[in-house]
């Protein structure tokens, strides 16, 4: 028998972060984490599946709207029809979820309760599920230590919502150790929570699928469910399955050999062909990362629209579903710093910036940057950190970019025409 | 650092190409002359190549291939010194002077760590960057501060860059603006915001929605209740109204059965029997009343006959033969007069022929002298004969005469034309040597010709010759060699009188006096030879060319009068071969080429006369011909005659009977016997006739004799005639008294048949009747419509009844038909007329409300979509576009910004000492016509001090010269402060005089070398006069190169 293992749907939420240009596949990127529920649910279907189990985050706990609840239980009477038991729980993300209470869902679907951990126990399958749903957002308790014991002779699924004891970028919420897992004595732990896919332990299971559909360019790489293979009480197989629509790939280029810009480009074609062959047709949404200490340095900071534009021309002619360039992030150094700059003239630009973009750089600056800053909507001001209380960091990389853009428009007579 | 030597390898047009700066006491200004062409574009490539490294695509990859390109140099810097040579390659370009790849930052070191930009930037400068640097400070207006960084960074402007930075962040974003993108984009994210928060659907509004769909779905369903009572209602009202009439029906029908009371049990097929009886019976009853009036009918006919007659006993076959004859018995009676009347006519047309043939008229005798057909064949062909030879004889006669005549005149005619020819034709000779001759002597007359032309040109040539030869030797003539060493053999002779003389003690001192002036004389004329032999060398070799050519000309003279003389000689041998020749023409004077026309007329008269004499033999021919005709011709005839008389002689005609006289007789004969044969023909058929109506009478009477006597007086065809017609008719009475016979027959037979019918069916109706117990066929047929009646009655209630069940569909239908009793017909109409109205008007509500409920679910299924999902995508592209945009305009707004302070930051830091040092350059450039830089309005622009007044000239008034020295005054200066601070690196010129004047260009150079004290100058100059003026300088800091491109000299003319 087979059970899926999903988790951190997170459904009709955008995919960040892409900005639109001419030849960019707009159409293509719509209802993308629809798309992937929809193959989540022929995965299901085709696979033959006895259960369905998701850990949590269904949806996102601020979206309101209805629509995406309606999408929902229509997939899941699909599955109903077939036969698939669909067991849920709710996460951090769908705890107060207001769809989830306005959308009936079909009969055999079972949400575990809040209040306490509960279990289900499905005699045709064999299979009893413990799990309980967040109550609200914020839930700092240990929910695994109140999960019920182990029912014997059946093969036993806990359903989780947890950050285990932490995890890079994701809120610590349900704290529990892996040994409390491990202890308590089922075969198969679903967790949710955590976007990137990992198993935790192995006899028994502890496995997070991580989400079904990466929604910016910090979740790269193959998205999807794991697919768990049973016979009575032991697990045969755990496999994981692709089921992203769009996926986002960060193409690295290291511009250290380069001599041109066109071997940049050359470079970034490369990786980027490499990417959209792993991505097996799909449409990829990448970011590429130009890094290393190169003498075209100031050239690449400087002219970073024209090699944004060579990379979406490129992105153009990628295979499959297409490409999408997400931003390009240029971070590379000069090959050797001007050892005794004397009294050039541009050693001056050094000293100005560090004038400008220093201990008082905020006030300096906003003498020079107005009131945009008041007019970016929140969820863009935090895209751009220069606007925003300006860190050591960010005046550091503002500082190379702009003595790049400077030391590239003086030394070459560019005025930007 | 500086360069101590600089190796082209193998770059560009150059091959080991040296340029050998060792020698240079200090830095040195380093003056490099290459011409147009010479290379000086690629000496300058390959100095940052060298440095910096070979670009991927080169252009000096032409005369070495790529992987073959070499730069090599020895550079120093405080002692130090680094030899190094840089290959074209991807990676360790850099190697040492054997080829092995070194440190990048080795090199770097002695660079200062710069990158080609910067070096390039800062120690690099070219007149079209000067240029560009005097234009932008004219763009800049001036700004003091601009000025500075523009020759001390670049001379690129830094005014244009701000005002770049500046445009373009104002592209972006503006604080008031609505059209920079940002703008524009930040109205669209508030729009698409918008249009996000409108395309979610709350789920409050959706229960909202839910709620009224099935608030509408109980109304519908509350509406469909209401509408089904009526509906049930209708059906049961409609049910009594329809039960109402049939009951009424059947007991209207009931009463009607019970009143025919009983009625018997009649067999179901007594009504058909009945009638079947009755037709039959009526049917038999008129067949006997017809063949009862038939029978009488026929034997009425029988009665009115004749008896049969007795010619009804005539044999069919004597009946038939007389019919057969009697047409021809009738013909042969008119035919036979016709017969004997053609044989009269033809009797009479022969004896009338006879007399005017002539042979008697007895016509038997005369058709005797008939000939056999072979005979009057032979005379016929005879006649024929006759003719052929009467004309052929006519025709010799005729042609002979003509033929003799045609003789004569032609023999005329030929002695005529052999009389007109001069020469015989045996003797005329042959046309290819007239041809022949004509050739020759137009050749030996060409030959002379040209030899007189070539003289008379060496004439002309000798003539000038001549001239020229007369005016070199001028009067005093040319001294020539020969003349020379006579007059040093006369020289010597007098020496050695002299000698001689001083030699003999007898001679006294004063008779040597005249022997040594002649010796003087013939000395100084010698020397005087020898001298102008040396001192007029070019004219004696001018005299002794001219002299050669004339001896030339002569010798070439004398072989041209050889030729005219061997051409002459050979002409006048033509023709005295030629006159022999033509002796045998009659007229030795002729030239060939008249001989040849004579010629031609001559053989043209002889070929007439030939052709003449063939005529005149073809003539003979024929006129021996007709002879022999003319004579074959009376022979033949003579034969003829005989034969012709042979032939006659039984037609009794003489010999000289014409051959048409004779046909004409046979034909006579011929018709004659045609005529008789036909006569004989006529009488033959009249003697057949008379025998054919003879028979048939004979056999008529026969006939007659024996069944109608009183026919035997008629002729035999009228008597046929009648026999025949009486026994015609005899037989069509027979003929109908059988067929009357038959048909009598026939109808008693079928009386007899039709009256046992007709007692048969009488029998059987009698007995149906009785069954019935009626007492005739009419009372049973009363009786049979009563028993129909009845049953029919009984059908209909039991018909009513079945319905009346039906209609109550299984209900109690005695119940329904009591109710129905109970009922009031108008009452049940006015309430089914009332529920009509009331379920049409629930129908509509209940329909409007369905509708309703549709539309709502409807409404439902728009939730299901995904705007939301999109529309918040949407504003995800927007949020980022906005952020990339933010980012890139605080780049170009701290860019400006900084640009800015830097500007000003030089200027207070530089414009002290950068302007006072760049006063004295520039003093010095402009020849002291400016005295100085200053600081003008603002505190900002700049001034140059002019020194004639004191006045400050701003850039803008500046001449483009001007302004071109004050960049390089300011640069020079810049550089200046910039080597108080790091080591000096070379400064690479090139061509930065080019459009200055001499005196300034020398004071340049005067400026560089004092400034390649600090700094090793490179100066690239295709200016030839760059080198005379450095020359002309003197100074010991310039040094000279010439750059000369490929290997044409074994190593480079390199040196100060």
């Amino acid at each position: 028998m087979k059970l899926v293992h999903a988790a951190d749907l997170h459904l009709d939420s955008a995919l960040a972060g892409l900005t639109r240009y001419e030849s960019a596949p707009a159409d293509e990127i719509r209802g993308a984490t629809r798309r992937a529920f929809t193959n989540l649910v022929s995965l299901c279907l085709e696979e033959r599946a006895a259960l369905l189990v998701i850990s949590g985050d269904l949806f996102d706990g601020d979206w309101r709207d209805i629509s995406t609840g309606l999408f929902f239980a229509a997939q899941l009477n699909k599955l109903c029809e077939a036969g698939v038991q669909v067991v849920w729980i709710r996460g951090n993300h769908d705890a107060v979820s207001q769809i989830r209470r306005s959308v009936r869902l079909p009969e055999a679907v079972i949400e575990l309760l809040a209040e306490r951990a509960e279990t289900r126990v499905f005699d045709r399958l064999g299979v009893a599920v413990h799990g309980r749903s967040f109550a609200k957002r914020d839930v700092t308790e240990d929910l695994a230590a109140t999960y019920p014991d182990r029912v014997p002779g059946a093969l036993n699924v806990g359903l989780l919502h947890t950050a285990l004891e932490g995890r890079t970028g994701h809120d610590r919420y349900a704290p529990c150790r892996v040994e409390t897992l491990v202890n308590r004595g089922y075969e198969y732990w679903a967790l949710g929570h955590v976007h990137q896919r990992e198993v935790v332990h192995v006899e028994p299971y502890v496995v997070f699928p991580g989400n079904l559909q990466g929604r910016h360019a910090r979740e790269l790489g193959e998205k999807g469910a794991a697919l768990v293979t049973f016979e009575g009480d032991r697990i045969t197989a755990v496999e994981h399955r692709a089921l992203d629509v769009v996926r986002w790939a960060e193409v690295a280029v290291n511009a250290a050999a380069a001599q041109t810009f066109d071997d940049v480009i050359g470079a970034a074609q490369l990786e980027l062909s490499r990417a959209a062959a792993a991505a097996q047709g799909r449409l990829l949404a990448f970011r590429v990362k130009v890094t290393g200490a190169t003498p075209l340095d100031a050239q690449l900071r400087a002219g970073r629209d024209k090699l944004t534009e060579e990379l979406c021309s490129l992105s153009y002619g990628v295979g499959g579903a297409g490409a999408w360039l997400e931003k390009l992030v240029v971070t590379t150094e000069p090959v050797a710093q001007s050892a005794t700059l004397g009294d050039d003239a541009l050693a001056e630009i050094d000293r100005a910036l560090g004038d400008l973009l220093g201990e008082a750089a905020a006030e300096t600056l906003s003498e020079y940057l107005g009131d945009l800053s008041k007019k970016l909507p929140a969820e863009v001001l935090a895209e751009v950190p220069e606007l925003r209380t300006l860190s050591p960091e960010v005046a550091a990389e503002l500082a190379i970019d702009v003595r790049s853009l400077l030391r590239e428009r003086l030394a070459t007579g560019q005025d930007g025409a | 650092m500086r360069f101590r030597r600089l190796s082209l390898d193998a770059y560009g047009p150059f091959t080991a190409t040296t340029l050998d700066m060792a020698g240079a006491v200090g830095n040195g200004l380093h003056l490099i002359y290459g011409p147009n062409e010479a290379g000086k574009s690629s000496a300058l490539r390959a100095i940052r190549d060298l440095l910096f490294g070979m670009p991927q695509q080169t252009q000096d990859a032409h005369l070495h291939a790529a992987p073959a390109l070499r730069l090599s140099a020895l550079i120093e810097r405080d002692g130090e010194e680094l030899a190094f040579a840089r290959r074209k390659k991807r990676k360790d370009s850099l190697v040492n002077l054997d080829d092995q790849p070194i440190d990048e930052a080795k090199l770097a070191r002695f660079l200062n760590g710069l990158d080609a930009a910067t070096f390039d930037r800062l120690f690099g400068l070219d007149h079209a960057r000067l240029q560009l640097g005097g234009e932008e400070m004219l763009a800049g207006r001036g700004d003091v501060g601009e000025a500075l960084f523009d020759a001390g960074a670049s001379g690129r402007s830094v005014h244009r860059v701000k005002l770049a930075l500046l445009a373009e962040a104002e592209e972006l974003y503006k604080d008031r603006g609505k059209t920079p993108e940002l703008n524009r984009l930040l109205a669209v994210y508030a729009e698409q915001k918008k249009r996000a928060k409108d395309s979610v659907h709350s789920p409050e509004k959706y229960d909202e929605q839910q709620e009224g769909v099935r608030e509408k779905r109980r109304e519908a369903e509350a509406r469909r209740g209401e509408l089904s009572r009526l509906r049930a209602e209708k059906e049961h009202a409609v049910r009594i109204r329809n039960v109402l009439s049939s009951v009424i029906e059947r007991d209207r029908k009931s009463a009607q059965r019970a009143a025919l009371g009983d009625v018997p049990n009649l067999r179901r097929d007594v009504s058909e029997q009945r009638e079947r009886l009755t037709l039959l019976l009526q049917e038999a009853e008129r067949d006997v009343q017809r063949l009862s009036q038939k029978v009488a009918e026929e034997q009425g006919k029988l009665g009115r006959l004749p008896e049969p007659s007795p010619l009804l006993g005539m044999e069919e076959g004597a009946v038939r033969a007389v019919e057969r004859k009697i047409g021809a018995a009738q013909n042969s009676l008119i035919d036979l007069p016709k017969r004997q009347a053609e044989a009269r006519t033809l009797r009479d047309a022969i004896q009338a022929k006879l007399p005017r043939v002539g042979l008697g008229t007895d016509i038997e005798g005369v058709l005797g002298r008939s000939l056999p057909v072979a005979e009057q064949a032979r005379l016929a062909a005879l006649g024929r004969e006759y003719q052929g030879l009467e004309l052929k004889v006519e025709n010799a006669e005729r042609e002979l005469p003509d033929a003799r005549a045609k003789v004569e005149a032609l023999m005329n005619i030929i002695s005529l034309g052999q009389a007109a020819r001069r020469i015989e034709q045996s003797a005329l000779p042959p046309p290819e040597l007239v041809e022949r001759f004509d050739g020759e002597l137009a050749q030996a007359e060409e030959r002379v010709e040209a030899q007189r032309v070539r003289l008379a040109a060496g004439e002309t040539d000798r003539a000038a010759l001549s001239h020229q030869l007369e005016l070199l030797r001028g009067r005093e003539g040319v001294p020539s060699a020969a003349l020379l060493a006579e007059a040093r053999v006369q020289r010597d002779l007098r020496l050695r009188e002299a000698q001689e003389l001083a030699a003999d003690p007898k001679r006294k001192a004063l008779e040597l006096c005249l022997p040594l002036a002649a010796l003087a004389q013939s000395s100084a004329y010698a020397d005087t030879l020898g001298d102008r032999l040396r001192s007029e060398a070019q004219r004696v070799a001018e005299v002794e060319a001219v002299e050669q050519q004339l001896a030339k000309l002569e010798r070439e003279r004398a072989q041209m009068l050889a030729d005219r003389e061997a051409a002459e000689s050979q002409l006048r041998e033509v023709g005295v071969r030629w006159e022999n020749a033509a002796r045998g023409l009659g007229s030795s004077e002729l030239l060939p080429s008249e001989a040849r026309r004579v010629l031609q007329d001559e053989r043209e008269g002889w070929k007439e006369v030939a052709r003449q004499q063939q005529e005149l033999a073809r003539a003979q021919a024929a006129l021996g011909a007709a002879e022999l005709r003319a004579t074959e011709a009376g022979r033949r005839l003579g034969v003829w005659r005989e034969e012709w008389q042979v032939a006659v002689a039984p037609l009794g005609l003489a010999a000289n009977a014409r051959p048409e006289q004779a046909l004409r007789l046979l034909e006579a004969l011929a018709d004659l016997s045609s005529q008789r044969e036909q006569l004989g023909l006529i009488e033959r058929r009249i003697i057949g006739i008379e025998r054919d109506i003879t028979a048939f009478a004979a056999e008529v009477r026969l006939l007659t004799e024996s069944f109608a006597p009183e026919l035997s007086a008629l002729p035999a065809p009228e008597a046929a005639s009648r026999l025949l017609e009486l026994h015609r008719r005899a037989s069509e009475l027979a003929r109908q008294r059988g067929s009357i016979d038959g048909e009598l027959g026939r109808a008693r037979r079928e009386l007899g048949e039709a009256d046992a019918r007709r007692n048969q069916h009488a029998q059987a109706l009698a007995e149906l009747c009785r069954e019935a117990g009626a007492v005739d066929a009419a009372s049973l047929l009363e009786l049979e419509q009563k028993v129909e009646r009845a049953r029919a009655l009984e059908c209909e209630v039991e018909e009513l009844g079945a319905r009346l069940a039906e209609v109550c569909e299984g209900d109690d239908v005695d119940a329904l038909v009591e109710e129905a009793r109970r009922s009031d017909k108008g009452a049940v109409a006015a309430r089914l007329a009332e529920l009509d109205d009331l379920i049409a008007l629930r129908e509509d509500e209940t329909r409007e409300a369905e509708r309703e409920v549709t539309r709502l679910e409807l409404g439902l299924r728009t939730y299901e979509g995904r705007d939301g999902a999109d529309a918040a995508q949407e504003l995800s592209a927007t949020v980022a576009r906005l952020a990339e945009l933010s980012s890139a305009w605080v780049r170009r707004r701290v860019a400006g910004a900084v640009l800015e302070r830097v500007v000003e930051q030089y200027r207070d830091k530089h414009q002290g000492p950068v302007l006072s040092r760049a006063s004295e350059l520039f003093r010095r450039l402009t020849l002291g016509r400016f005295s100085a830089l200053r600081v003008g309005l603002e505190e900002t622009r700049l001034e140059c001090v002019e020194a004639i007044d004191g006045k400050g000239l701003e850039v803008e008034q500046l001449s483009t010269g001007t302004r071109m020295q004050l960049f390089l005054a300011l640069k020079l200066a810049s550089l200046e402060q910039y080597v108080k601070t790091a080591p000096p690196l070379p400064l690479v010129l090139d061509d930065v005089l080019v459009e200055w004047d001499d005196e300034r260009s020398r004071v340049a150079l005067s400026v560089l070398a004092e400034f390649s004290e600090r700094l090793q100058i490179l100066l690239f100059t295709h200016h030839g006069r760059d080198v005379t003026a450095a020359e002309a300088l003197g100074d010991g800091r310039i040094f000279t190169h010439h750059l000369v491109p490929r290997a044409a000299l074994p190593s480079n003319a390199g040196g100060g």
